[in-house]
């Protein structure tokens, strides 16, 4: 992982889309390593924001919640799809069938937009312990 | 139409079902297996939730809302996240609100059933009705089931 894949990440969970296009888009910028780290970042952050003890209703609630944030959210992701993608991180289930585009009438996304997406909801952050402001700290 | 006694025995069961009565429910449901009574059950089961969800959001609602409400449907019991399906419940909610019916949402009848059936549950149960509240959203709900027609009528 480089300093650029790190700051294109920290760009994106602080919201500053603007610098995180203008890193990602740079040339060499390793788009393989940016996105093993945006995978890695978003299991580090359901391990936080999850813990051990979980079920399936804290899941659906969570994923409620970020979908209930803005009309782009509830449309952008697919909730069935970003429940998998976090019991995945838990060991439960596999995603290995969203790794390309999901084809369908509901969704065009991918598993990693859906990453994406929940990582950067507002807030995602407050419920974490004190163990650091980010995943990538 | 349907004889009066479907009516009055079809409410009969919604009342045992809001109150919790289920051993009345089951009593009453084996009463009526196989009568027509069981079709007007189920129409009325269907027109109860559709004015329990409007009268829920009082004609203000955002898509948010409808989220947060199937979420809710979805955490009790915990078993509830995994048979529901998030986005056919919600557009079920959202077709009974009015809105135009999703034809991308492709909602399977378990996720309708169980979505009818808890909304009007947790709606009607979060207002804690008296018993004549009770009996005036049954009456209303028998009234505009009875208007409605089902297409093999």
């Amino acid at each position: 992982v480089t300093d650029e894949q790190t700051a294109a990440l920290r760009a994106l969970l602080v919201d500053d889309m603007d610098t995180h296009h203008l890193l990602f888009a740079r040339p060499g910028v390793g788009k393989a390593g940016y996105t093993a780290l945006v995978t890695a970042a978003f299991c580090e952050a359901a391990e936080r924001r999850f813990g051990a003890r979980h079920d399936a209703a804290d899941l659906a609630g969570f994923v409620a919640d970020v979908r209930s944030r803005s009309n782009r959210l509830a449309s952008d992701i697919d909730p069935l799809i970003a429940e998998r993608v976090i019991r995945a991180v838990f060991g439960s289930g596999s995603v290995g069938d969203l790794s390309d585009a999901v084809a369908g009438p509901r969704s065009s996304c991918s598993a990693r937009w859906q990453q994406m997406s929940i990582l950067t909801m507002p807030g995602w952050t407050r419920s974490w312990p004190a163990r650091g402001s980010s995943p990538i700290s | 139409m349907m004889p009066d006694t479907d009516w009055a025995d079809a409410a009969a069961m919604l009342r045992a079902k809001l109150t919790s009565d289920e051993r009345g429910l089951r009593r009453l449901t084996a009463q009526v297996a196989g009568r027509s009574a069981a079709d007007a059950y189920s129409l009325l089961l269907t027109t109860a939730f559709g004015i329990a969800v409007r009268q829920y959001f009082r004609d203000r609602y955002t898509a948010a809302d409808v989220i947060l409400l199937v979420a809710k449907l979805r955490s009790d019991p915990p078993e509830a996240a995994e048979t529901i399906d998030p986005v056919g419940a919600e557009s079920v909610i959202r077709t009974a609100l009015g809105e135009p019916n999703d034809p991308d949402a492709e909602t399977d009848d378990t996720t309708r059933a169980l979505t009818e059936d808890g909304s009007l549950m947790l709606v009607i149960g979060d207002r804690q009705l008296t018993d004549e509240e009770l009996d005036a959203f049954i009456a209303d709900a028998v009234t505009e089931a009875g208007k409605a027609r089902r297409p093999s009528q």
